[in-house]
């Protein structure tokens, strides 16, 4: 896990969460704006899977568990695309705030990835 | 936009929209406690075998707590009373236990250990907020 892009996608899931949950609470069902926060996370998440398979083939290695890593990694790519697939099907504000949760949800998972990664438990 | 939401709505299914926001979090939750304790077993099972268990099956519940929640109907419903309810049994009493006996090391701890603290305590605030959702569904 590279130290810098890691803060770079947890801050941006981070902001995707809260401006989703904002435009949620206002009462605004998913549009454009919000679905496409979602897509950057997914892609965050996308350039993390990248950056650490690039990682792993020079040879570095989770300090914890370089497996469960991935498993985090693989189960958070997963997120995004659940909530939108949701906020689809259901047009309604509340899918808005799914979409939200879902973004806070991968930033959690990325702070969990970072502590397998860097051993290093806060 | 609303509207196309409301008119699919039957009696059954839940129109709570805020219920929504508790399912989907129930659902990223037992994925997440399901990937995380599957693999422990599979890889761990020596170091901890009692809490790697107690977190699968918690995992299990949690995606069958999923389900029910988002069914709804009489019979969906009680299944999601019956484990939430054992969600909240579990975590309460896993939670008592680990507080007189304390694991040393956090990586060999269950979901429920001290009362799902090492998960921001969303073990322990799920059933509860669930179980007053179906109960407000219910009176209703």
């Amino acid at each position: 896990m590279i130290d810098i892009y890691y803060q770079v996608a947890l801050y941006l899931n981070l902001a995707a969460g809260l401006f989703c949950l904002l435009l949620g609470f206002m009462g605004r069902a998913p549009s454009g704006w919000s679905v496409l926060s979602l897509g950057l996370s997914e892609l965050s998440l996308l350039v993390q899977l990248v950056l650490s398979i690039a990682l792993v083939l020079q040879g570095a290695q989770a300090k914890q568990d370089t497996v469960e890593y991935f498993a985090y990694l693989i189960t958070a790519l997963l997120v995004p695309v659940g909530a939108v697939l949701w906020a689809l099907l259901e047009r309604s504000k509340w899918s808005t705030v799914v979409l939200g949760v879902a973004a806070l949800a991968v930033a959690v998972m990325l702070v969990r990835m970072h502590q397998i990664w860097t051993g290093i438990y806060v | 936009m609303a509207s196309i939401g409301n008119a699919k709505r039957t009696e059954n299914r839940p129109s709570m929209g805020a219920a929504r926001v508790l399912i989907a979090i129930y659902a990223i939750f037992a994925l997440a406690a399901t990937v995380r304790s599957g693999y422990q077993l599979l890889t761990a099972f020596n170091k901890s075998p009692v809490n790697y268990s107690l977190s699968l099956v918690s995992g299990l519940v949690y995606i069958l707590a999923t389900i029910a929640l988002a069914k709804g109907g009489a019979i969906w419903n009680s299944i999601a009373l019956a484990t939430l309810r054992f969600e909240l049994a579990g975590v309460l009493l896993v939670g008592l236990y680990s507080v007189f006996v304390p694991v040393a090391n956090v990586k060999l701890t269950s979901v429920w250990s001290d009362f799902g603290m090492y998960y921001g305590f969303v073990p322990l605030a799920l059933p509860v907020i669930g179980l007053i959702w179906l109960g407000k569904r219910g009176r209703r």
